[in-house]
């Protein structure tokens, strides 16, 4: 027998995890999503999700990292000092197989024939991660029923303030949360190196930085330290997360800032980002352009983690749609313009001209 | 591939005196190639080097390090390399509720030095995440307090060098006036700058890099500012290649 073992492949046996640079990366529920931040999230990484205004659609890719955890019976800590922890997991959907398309493409190919100039060109693909296994589909219209949720290892946080003075943070819930999370990190489970009964921990924070948190930051009067509590919660996760197997999806209302300085800050803390823009309520709603989608889709930080080399996505001009059973984030493109117009005049030949010396349409011989 | 980085940091050749190269992150690019290029320098010519680090872990490098063919971890357990994971042991005595003193984090610093000098000579120091201590709420007095006690000590030892990775989050920020404060001091200033369009897959960034210390030289007496030499930067998974501008 030889000697020889490959080390990695004890530790790709996690469920719902595959292995790239000797890392794990788990599916954030979204297979379009783990294709732009290059693959899937990786274990002991940060990713920031900027909300958007109204906070709906950061609300669903939470849903969706979460109900992916639990698809692959993997521990989740879910945190929040807005909303109750329990609730949020009453709402999540469930995994679901979408019809494919490959049918309808096949028959049609038999019928049309592609132009010659055209017959090399590869497919376009604008809708990403189509064509993987990795992760899974969610019915958002159907919800997880309960007794599945009870089997899976949850760890519940909502936070409430005390009134403790906490002399490393203004405001005690950062602490309060910091050393909850490290308390669930020390099971052996979680560790990277551990050789057995290894599970994945994914800690979904919602609405890090609401008001809730950063009153405190606003009370004081010099407002030197706005902030502060934040960046240094973020820094502090960012270590406890080192080399375990655990991954941070956060959410935060960046839009809710005094300013940007905050936000760049936290960046550098975190190894992924993204930013949603959502149409609901601004005037890209009515825009024709954007009339297939439903927001814009950021991507504002990607990390080469174990590697030199950072993932480039094929285009950073991304759009996102909401479907029933599918959240796509595809290239942005302009709509097709199917309507005939008349709106250039001069493309109109039969139109006839408003000056004189002019031809009228049964002057043209073809 | 990382012969490059090292001939423009002037690197590769004998030092007859001490180093002060600092590193600006701006546009929120990562320079940690720079590190894992002097590591793997360091590792190959089996010279002292102390990482204190706040940004990357260990396994970050020593993964990196197996890609571009030196084993980062074997050095550490010779002795030659030492890495001093300061983010974990400022957060975990933060999480106690027991801010460590900056004077007292410095002198732990400061000792762990010594000991390699006096066991190796010689000891190159690499700071990544200066402005991380920012996070952990330094002020700017103490931050700067550190850097400076740190190119002293580096200055007196005559023979290494001591690179420091500071990032700058913006132009309204105390990240970009330590960045100027620390460029001040330094020997070769690089910048390294992402592209503003956005990821590309031909070109990884901007680097420009200027030779501050040789405004001192007769050569350039009567040389007002120093011209900086400029490139475009690809990261590959084995290391970095420099492009001079417009040839991709």
């Amino acid at each position: 027998m030889s000697s020889f073992h490959k080390t990695s492949l004890s530790r790709s046996s996690i469920n719902g995890t595959k292995l790239k640079n000797n890392l794990s990366y788990i599916s954030s529920g979204i297979p379009s999503l783990d294709f732009v931040i290059g693959g899937g999230l990786p274990c002991s990484g940060i990713f920031l999700v900027e909300e958007d205004i109204l906070g709906s659609y950061s609300r669903v890719l939470t849903k969706y990292f979460l109900a992916e955890g639990v698809v692959c019976k993997q521990d989740l800590f879910i945190a929040s000092a807005d909303e109750i922890p329990e609730e949020i997991v009453k709402e999540l959907p469930q995994a679901c197989t979408l019809p494919s398309d490959d049918k309808v493409s096949n028959e049609s190919n038999g019928e049309m024939k592609i132009a010659w100039r055209y017959e090399g060109l590869g497919q376009v693909e604008s809708s990403f991660g189509s064509n993987t296994n990795f992760g899974h589909h969610f019915d958002l219209s159907r919800h997880i029923d309960i007794d599945t949720i009870n089997k899976c290892n949850i760890t519940y946080c909502y936070l409430t303030q005390n009134v403790n003075k906490i002399e490393s943070f203004n405001n005690d819930l950062y602490h309060t949360l910091l050393l909850k999370i490290k308390k669930t990190l020390l099971k052996e489970e979680y560790r990277n190196n551990s050789k057995n009964n290894k599970n994945i921990l994914r800690i979904s924070i919602q609405s890090l930085g609401s008001p809730i948190w950063m009153s405190m930051d606003c009370d004081d009067e010099s407002r030197s330290t706005y902030g502060q509590d934040l960046i240094k919660f973020l820094y502090c996760l960012r270590i406890l997360l080192r080399n375990t197997n655990a991954v941070a999806f956060i959410t935060i209302p960046s839009h809710l800032f005094d300013d940007d300085r905050t936000m760049k800050r936290l960046l550098y803390s975190a190894d992924n980002a993204v930013r949603i823009e959502s149409f609901a309520g601004s005037s890209k709603e009515t825009n024709p352009v954007y009339s297939e989608y439903h927001g814009l889709f950021h991507i504002t930080k990607l990390s080469a983690i174990y590697s030199l080399m950072p993932f480039v996505p094929p285009s950073l001009d991304l759009a996102f749609k909401l479907r029933r059973k599918k959240f796509v984030i595809e290239k942005l493109h302009l709509p097709p313009e199917l309507q005939e117009s008349s709106e250039r005049e001069q493309d109109d030949i039969t139109a006839v001209p408003k000056t004189c010396g002019g031809f009228k349409k049964k002057d043209i011989d073809f | 591939m990382s012969s490059d980085i090292l001939s423009s940091f002037q690197l590769d050749k004998d030092l007859d005196s001490s180093k002060t190269i600092v590193v600006k992150e701006i546009n929120g690019c990562d320079s940690s190639f720079i590190t894992s290029c002097v590591l793997g320098h360091c590792v190959r010519n089996k010279n002292a080097v102390f990482v204190l680090s706040t940004h990357n872990s260990l396994q970050h490098y020593h993964n990196v390090g197996l890609k571009m063919n030196y084993n980062l971890q074997k050095s550490i357990e010779s002795g030659l390399t030492y890495f001093y994971d300061a983010g974990e042991e400022l957060v975990n005595s933060l999480l106690e509720n027991s801010c460590q003193p900056a004077q007292e984090f410095w002198i732990k610093i400061k000792e762990l030095l010594l000991e390699m000098y006096n066991k190796f000579n010689s000891v190159n120091v690499i700071f990544d995440g200066v402005s991380h201590l920012f996070d952990l709420q330094f002020n700017m007095r103490q931050v700067n307090e550190i850097c400076k006690e740190l190119i002293e000590l580096i200055r007196s030892f005559n023979n290494s060098y001591l690179i420091f990775q500071c990032n700058v989050a913006s132009d309204d920020d105390f990240t970009y006036i330590l960045a100027n404060l620390l460029a001040h001091k330094a020997d070769i200033l690089a910048e390294v700058e992402s592209l503003s369009s956005g990821l590309s897959a031909d070109v990884s960034g901007h680097l420009t890099i200027k030779y501050l210390s040789n405004k001192y030289e007769s050569d350039n007496m009567y040389n007002f500012e120093i011209k900086s030499s400029q490139y475009l930067f690809k990261l590959f998974d084995r290391g970095v290649k420099l492009l001079a501008p417009g040839t991709v």
